[in-house]
């Protein structure tokens, strides 16, 4: 039996530009992998789909204590370096961009010590994404959010806020760790 | 739901530092929730030295999330491109339809890129003349939606036999054909034989 538990299911099931995801991290784990699959938008612009945090109150942390950095590989172009600090959101974590279906972007996520209000919130990322129908792109990074609070669940976003996603269905697990 | 599965919202109503007793097993169990989320679908090790390992029963209707774990994954000298080729609905994808890209870290200090369009694969390795052993996990998404592109991330290490080098690899890749996947190959460009390898095939529970 692995270690790994799956905890919540949310599926997008109509067009949303935010789609929120609470009350999935407590005291119960430490570590925890997101999965989101099958992300696409209602419209046929590519968009960039971001991250924020969900705090104990249940609001959405925008306030500009997000730091990232990765890179992004295109298969059409050259890498590139993606990073920022002090800002709202963590760009491109669930997306470096995504398109109407077929196309898609799906991403895969470890966060660690949401819930801890000692600790800094941190989380490592890597997508893969297809758009504007000939670009396929993967992206890889980390990112943390500077603020000693609880987590207790992560907001998507599009980073425009006018093109909406379609669909997508983000699974949260938990890693147990024997003491 | 006091155990944090999938239920009720909001989830994890009662503490239970992921520990579950006897009885939180009975019940978990009898509603199909019990154990972990990560399940072991296949398992592929050495017997005899083999161009291709397929997987092939990979239960893609179950899984929305596969991850691919290579250890040791021996490949002789001039063995070229190493990758990964999908089955659509039983018949391997072989023409030029895949896109990739990836960043490479070496140990010497030098870094760069590779990727392609429209190649036949999706490449995770690329050595023209040396021997050596990688190991590796994959990340593969929407593999059995028919309606979807499927994707694929990964992150690899590599070090030559002679150990004169070693690198990584992270990046990934794109089939852009909405199809049902249903099967894996992992190969090389030139059919060398690899001469080891474990692997092992999970799907993320849904």
């Amino acid at each position: 039996m692995s270690n790994l538990r799956l905890l919540d299911e949310q599926s997008i099931s109509s067009s949303v530009s935010t789609f929120s995801v609470p009350d999935v991290f407590t005291s119960d784990f430490d570590i925890y992998q997101i999965t989101a699959t099958d992300l696409s938008t209602t419209g046929t612009t590519s968009t960039e789909v971001w991250l924020r945090f969900i705090n104990a109150g249940g609001g959405v942390n925008v306030t500009s204590s997000y730091e990232y950095g990765g890179r992004y590989f295109l298969a059409w172009s050259t890498t590139s370096d993606l990073n920022g600090q002090n800002q709202s959101g963590i760009r491109r974590c669930f997306a470096e961009a995504t398109d109407q279906s077929p196309e898609v972007a799906s991403s895969t996520i470890w966060v660690f010590n949401p819930y801890s209000s000692t600790e800094y919130t941190s989380l490592l990322f890597e997508t893969s994404n297809y758009y504007g129908g000939t670009y396929a792109s993967q992206m890889k990074g980390f990112a943390y959010l500077k603020r000693l609070e609880s987590i207790t669940g992560f907001h998507a976003y599009d980073n425009n806020g006018s093109r909406p996603l379609a669909s997508g269905t983000f699974r949260t697990y938990g890693l147990r760790v024997d003491s | 739901m006091p155990y944090g599965y999938l239920g009720t919202h909001p989830n994890q109503q009662l503490k239970n530092a992921g520990i579950i007793d006897v009885t939180d097993n009975a019940i978990l169990t009898k509603n199909g929730e019990a154990g972990g989320s990560l399940e072991l679908i296949a398992q592929s090790d050495h017997s005899s030295n083999v161009a291709t390992i397929d997987f092939t029963s990979i239960q893609e209707s179950n899984y929305d999330v596969h991850c691919l774990y290579i250890s040791n994954l021996a490949f002789p000298s001039s063995t070229n491109r190493i990758g990964i080729q999908l089955y659509e609905s039983g018949t391997l994808e072989t023409a030029s339809v895949y896109d990739y890209s990836y960043y490479i870290g070496e140990s010497a200090g030098w870094e760069g890129t590779q990727k392609d369009e429209g190649e036949n694969f999706m490449q995770f390795q690329y050595q023209t003349t040396r021997s050596g052993t990688l190991g590796a996990y994959l990340y593969f998404h929407n593999l059995g939606n028919s309606s979807k592109y499927s994707t694929m991330t990964f992150q690899q290490y590599m070090i030559t036999d002679n150990e004169d080098y070693d690198d990584y690899r992270i990046g990934g890749g794109v089939l852009p054909q909405a199809s049902t996947v249903d099967g894996i190959r992992v190969m090389n460009s030139v059919a060398n034989s690899f001469t080891d390898f474990n692997m092992k095939l999970y799907g993320y529970k849904k």
